[in-house]
């Protein structure tokens, strides 16, 4: 027996409650409702999952995905921070630092600095770096490590004119940026990563350092490719996120002045307030011969907050119900800028499918 | 502050980190030192009043080491 | 100290909003809405540029030519 359209939606809904949530579990596993049959089917599954898109910019997508369990979103949001690699700067060989700033925090601030580069080469052409074992030695190779150097000495500018009090007009080289790095290629990196698809810090305004004349920096950077796992420096994202869509529903039409309160209890753009209509006061129902007075309307549900203002209110405690569609999840995934934002989605899938593969293998081995 | 000229005093710069230091051949007769005051490298030789030959401030700093460090960016 | 690269909770870019700020706060901003135009959204990361304090500004003070200028400035408010 199939359950009703209006069952399946009340089992998808979770219900916000003023001070609890209540249905929380997902129940589409099987044997969980008797006669009903709810196995994993790929056919089901591709059908009902959509991926739609809201905000795809660069540095910024937001998107929903719909029709999975929080399990497997939950995976790719973890896959998004933690497996997605990008460079960044490991080592640094410090040969001069008369600056204010201390060789381990400027090693530490040269770190956190992005770096992006062709995206062939850094999929196919560069590996990951092992860190040797005790006793062994470094194995610093073009498909492993990518060598930087920073080498800047502030100066008196001579050209500066007499009074003039803006250090970086006074002095060359007072600001030390993201862009004095240089890349230096070897082997095989010159064909994978020029011209366009040089390795360049991802925002060239970086402030490393602040110097003044006689000050100097040298030195050279190893940077490798890595994982956020391992450190947050490598995490392709600021902010990799999802949350369910929010559902409002208006059981009993709320009117007028009271309307009026309840667009308030909610973001912009969520209700929204419409007259009730000639032919809507003709008909029988709770519009009856109220022509031309408003009535809230919600048209915008997914930007809501869920603050559950509107239950704090007694005019309108029995007349709404809130709650969140458990399989409908909406990410918003901010890039550091190394891979564009909706890429990192993709990355993150790839990986998973990866993951899955290499599961399966051993379950195969176990059940042998 | 010309480095060019400068030649470090005790062995050669090619000597391995932690190797003993041959003192016999090459006894170390003079360091270099930052004045404290004008930043001006001062050579001293052994048992030379610590001041500087320029200002006359008696105030001495070590020099950085030339050697390479290695950090880890963490 | 000096700005820091990162927004210590999500790792937003900082290091080179600070420069930026600054130069909007002289253009008669305010600091809300300077922090709005440099893209500063979280309050996590607005905290990051709100509440630094650019004290790297008084350690470049610590130079020879600053020792100068200190003494001539002490010379002069001697001589009066």
């Amino acid at each position: 027996m199939k359950p009703s359209k209006e069952e399946l939606e009340r089992r998808n809904i979770v219900g916000v409650g003023a001070e609890r949530v209540t249905n929380v579990t997902s129940t589409d596993y099987p044997g969980h409702f008797p006669g009903e049959d709810h196995a994993w089917d790929l056919g089901y599954f591709r059908d009902n999952v959509t991926i739609e898109f809201h905000k795809n910019e660069p540095l910024e997508a937001e998107f929903s995905l719909i029709g999975v369990d929080a399990s497997i979103a939950n995976a790719f949001r973890r896959m998004m921070i933690a497996d997605v690699p990008t460079f960044a700067i490991e080592t640094v060989h410090m040969e001069k630092n008369t600056s204010v700033i201390q060789d381990e925090v400027l090693s530490h601030r040269l770190g956190l600095i992005p770096f992006k580069g062709g995206k062939t080469g850094f999929r196919k052409f560069m590996k990951f770096y092992k860190k040797p074992e005790d006793g062994e030695e470094h194995s610093y190779v073009d498909f492993n490590t990518i060598q930087l150097s920073l080498n800047v000495e502030c100066t008196h500018n001579k050209k500066a004119a007499k009074n003039e009090t803006d250090v970086t007009k006074l002095y060359n080289h007072a600001h030390v940026y993201a862009s004095d790095i240089e890349f230096n290629p070897v082997g095989r990196q010159e064909q994978y990563f020029s011209g366009d698809n040089a390795i360049v810090p991802v925002h060239p305004d970086i402030l490393i350092a602040k110097m003044r004349p006689g000050q100097q920096i040298n030195c050279s950077l190893l940077m490798h490719k890595g994982v956020g796992s391992d450190h947050a420096k490598f995490s392709p994202v600021a902010t990799a996120s999802y949350r369910l869509m929010p559902t409002i529903k208006i059981k009993s039409p709320i009117l007028g002045e009271d309307a009026k309160k309840f667009q308030k209890c909610f973001p912009k753009g969520v209700i929204e307030l419409q007259t009730v209509t000639r032919k809507e006061s003709k008909e029988e129902g709770p519009f009856k011969g109220k022509e031309g007075e408003w009535k809230a309307v919600v048209v915008d549900p997914m930007r809501d907050t869920v603050s559950r203002e509107c239950l704090r209110h007694d005019e309108f405690k029995d007349k709404v119900e809130l709650g969140r569609k458990r399989d409908h999840f909406i990410y918003s995934v901010e890039s550091t800028g190394q891979w564009r934002s909706d890429e990192i989605f993709l990355e993150a899938v790839a990986l998973f499918k990866e993951k899955a593969k290499k599961f399966e293998h051993q379950v195969i081995n176990m059940a042998r | 502050m010309s480095s060019e000229q400068y030649q470090v005093p005790t062995g050669s710069g090619s000597q391995a980190p932690g190797g003993s230091r041959n003192f016999d051949a090459e006894p170390p007769t003079a360091m270099h030192y930052l004045c404290g005051d004008c930043a001006t490298r001062v050579r001293l030789e052994k048992g030379q009043p610590i001041r500087c030959g320029s200002c006359g401030a008696r105030v001495l700093y070590k020099e950085r080491t030339k050697r390479m460090v290695q950090f880890e960016a963490r | 100290m000096i700005i820091p690269i990162r927004c210590f909770s999500c790792g937003k870019v900082t290091g080179d909003l600070w420069e930026k700020f600054v130069r909007l706060l002289d253009e008669g901003y305010s600091d809300g809405e300077a922090m709005d135009k440099i893209g500063c959204k979280r309050y996590c990361c607005r905290r990051m540029v709100m509440t630094h304090v650019d004290l790297i500004e008084k350690l470049l003070k610590y130079t020879p030519t600053g020792r100068n200028e200190k003494k001539l400035e002490m010379s002069r408010t001697a001589g009066q």
